[in-house]
């Protein structure tokens, strides 16, 4: 195995709560999308170009619009990808926010390649502990500032800039929470174990306040076996499609 | 009878049958599987008896209907030639899974080289394949055991220099038989069986044309560069690695043939990277090769050499004919394509009865009589019939099953008479 790389971040903020999870999360499959070549733009620019051509298109239903034959060919097949990506992520991002309301996640992880058993790439994200699913949410400016650090941080990590460019393939989301607890549309998989392929990245969030509470409370091993994989149903296929021809819709 | 019953005590014990049940899980359901396990057991030594292979989908017990999609007792004929099966005097294993439902994912090469499909067993889409397909000897069997004891030698560490085994089968025959079908299920079965020693099971399906590349010498190091990573999977030993090539003759043509030069070097050079990958890879306990083709005399004769199990798949013969169209008009009952539902004795009921003409009989005989009359044609061809005869002379959404048969006793004519056609068109 590659050696991995090591990413420590800390938030220092006071409180975690499930929310910021989630958007960190959130954060870190977006930047995986552009920085890892599976999208030819960053992830809002593809929700903004997305919206803005719904926008035309039910200006174009309506009639009120005359739209120019000749970039209709180039609507049909490359923004139909975009658009398909755009759609799966939003549904899993949909999905991740409902998760992490309902029921701690203890880490998660994105695979880049075509199965679970054979990624290129993994990442594996390891959240703070949060003491109770219901801790007072954190405002949104909160969640976006801890969202930046983390993003930060692994944007100037030297080591995981240097990984090889890789081609487009599937992203896989898993997530690990207690097998007691009530996760829906996520898929239980009791065989799945992280895989030993490719090149592989840890990063492990922290808190101020929960950094000294982790030496002292962390599960104890027994309870292991509690904690199960959760793969997301949704596989988002990266595309190559080029720059131009998405940002000149 | 007291004297037969002592006497039956007296003779040796027969070591109890084993009776493999597999249990689908629900997708959802994150149960341990010993927990299930154990409701099964209970489940099945209430139900006590079976009748050859039955599924259960509906449960008394609200743990099961929560938890699990449906119980199987399967392969029973593979057990016993008994219809009935006693559970209780038997052993059960039961192996409690959950389908995988990614569907195939494609394993690349270099930039856009799709060298082959990569299925997580169990999959869905092979579920009730092995079911379905049938066939007159037992070849099912013969490939489990051969599976079974492949494990076992690798398991005690048999020298492999003393006793020597390859790893690989060779199913041949005519198209349409079933071979690449049995070679799927066949890995789907053994990654279930398998369960309690591997924790998953994987397919890859080589592509055989995509390793063949346009530069000239640069084949050769495709196949190294597949077997590389085939190589990859199989060093976790927690998983099962089945290998299908199909249509093998096109990977390992003959190389005689070739020095004759009607085929570019390069073609040898894949036969021999073959060759020498196969015997690499055949080391390792937890890999199977399994391999199909319609023309064995196109193959190198090293390789063929290599299989351990050459195993010729024939077209049906009437009985596999006659339970091949039983399980199509089932699932058209099932469907409401034929209604009223009506029932259709087996083979062995038939032959219980003698063949005598009854009431009950009647249609039976009649499927059976067109089932002799269907003899040659394919399993593929025979799967399809029951189609085209809706398509060509029924064309309503139910029918009753006597206008069903005649239709598909029409259906088979055309067969006949369309490979009469073909013929004389050369």
């Amino acid at each position: 195995m590659a050696n991995e790389v090591e990413i420590e971040v800390n938030l220092n903020e006071s409180g975690v709560s499930q929310s910021m999870n989630s958007r960190l999360l959130r954060g870190c499959i977006e930047y995986l999308l552009y920085q890892r070549q599976q999208l030819p733009i960053p992830y809002h620019e593809l929700v903004r170009i997305v919206e803005d051509q719904e926008k035309l298109c039910d200006g174009l239903e309506a009639g009120l619009i005359e739209r120019p034959l000749a970039s209709r060919r180039s609507l049909n097949t490359e923004y139909k990808k975009a658009k398909k990506v755009y759609e799966d992520v939003e549904c899993l991002f949909d999905h991740i926010n409902k998760l992490f309301l309902s029921t701690i996640v203890k880490s998660a992880m994105v695979l880049l390649g075509s199965t679970p058993v054979s990624p290129k790439e993994r990442y594996f994200v390891k959240f703070p502990v949060a003491k109770e699913v219901n801790t007072a949410d954190s405002s949104a400016r909160v969640c976006n500032s801890a969202c930046r650090k983390l993003i930060r941080s692994l944007i100037s990590n030297q080591e995981l800039g240097s990984f090889k460019d890789i081609s487009p393939t599937s992203m896989l989301v898993f997530i690990q929470a207690n097998r007691s607890s009530d996760v829906e549309w996520f898929r239980p998989k009791p065989t799945f174990k992280p895989p030993h392929r490719g090149q592989s990245c840890k990063i492990t969030v922290s808190t101020t306040s929960c950094s000294e509470q982790l030496a002292v409370s962390d599960p104890p091993d027994h309870s292991m076996d509690e904690w199960l994989w959760f793969q997301a149903p949704v596989i988002i296929r990266g595309t190559k499609t080029g720059q131009e021809s998405v940002s000149s819709l | 009878m007291d004297q037969v019953h002592d006497l039956s005590e007296a003779l040796p014990l027969q070591p109890p049958l084993t009776y493999h049940i597999e249990v689908v899980q629900n997708p959802c359901s994150t149960a341990r599987q010993g927990v299930i396990k154990e409701h099964v057991r209970k489940f099945l030594m209430y139900e006590a008896t079976v009748y050859g292979d039955t599924t259960f989908t509906e449960f008394t017990d609200g743990f099961l209907t929560e938890h699990v999609k449906s119980v199987c007792v399967c392969d029973t004929e593979l057990v016993s030639k008994d219809r009935q099966s006693n559970l209780k005097n038997c052993k059960l294993a039961i192996h409690v899974f959950q389908l995988h439902d990614d569907g195939p994912a494609t394993e690349e090469l270099e930039e856009d080289i799709a060298a082959a499909n990569h299925w997580l067993l169990p999959s869905d889409d092979f579920h009730g394949i092995w079911e379905s397909l049938i066939f007159d000897t037992d070849v099912k069997a013969q490939l489990i055991n051969y599976a079974m004891t492949t494990l076992l030698f690798s398991d005690r560490g048999v020298n492999s220099n003393i006793i020597s085994w390859n790893r690989v089968i060779l199913l041949h025959g005519p198209p349409g038989t079933g071979k690449t079908s049995l070679c799927k299920a066949l890995a789907q079965k053994l990654s279930i069986r398998l369960s309690d020693r591997y924790s998953y099971g994987q397919l890859i399906e080589i592509n055989s044309h995509s390793l063949f590349s346009k530069w000239f010498s640069e084949s050769g190091k495709l196949v190294m560069k597949m077997f590389q990573k085939i190589q990859e999977l199989i060093d976790d030993k927690d998983a099962l690695v089945c290998v299908l090539i199909d249509e093998v003759e096109s990977l390992t043509a003959a190389r005689k043939s070739a020095m004759q030069g009607q085929e570019p070097s390069d073609a040898i050079r894949v036969v021999n990277a073959l060759l020498t990958q196969i015997d690499h890879i055949k080391r390792f306990p937890n890999v199977i090769i399994l391999t199909t083709s319609n023309v064995t005399g196109a193959i190198d004769l090293a390789f063929v050499d290599r299989a351990d199990i050459k195993q010729y798949i024939g077209p049906p013969s009437v009985n596999a004919i006659f339970s091949i169209y039983h399980s199509c008009i089932t699932e058209l009952m099932r469907a409401g394509i034929i209604s009223p539902v009506q029932q259709i004795l087996g083979i062995r009921d038939l032959e219980v009865l003698r063949f005598v003409n009854n009431d009950a009989t009647n249609l039976s005989l009649e499927l059976l009589e067109i089932a002799r009359k269907s003899h040659g044609l394919s399993g593929r061809t025979l799967r399809k019939i029951p189609f085209l005869a809706h398509a060509r002379h029924i064309q309503t959404s139910s029918i009753a099953l006597p206008g069903f048969l005649s239709a598909l006793s029409w259906t088979v004519d055309k067969q006949f008479e369309d490979r009469e056609n073909l013929k004389n068109d050369d």
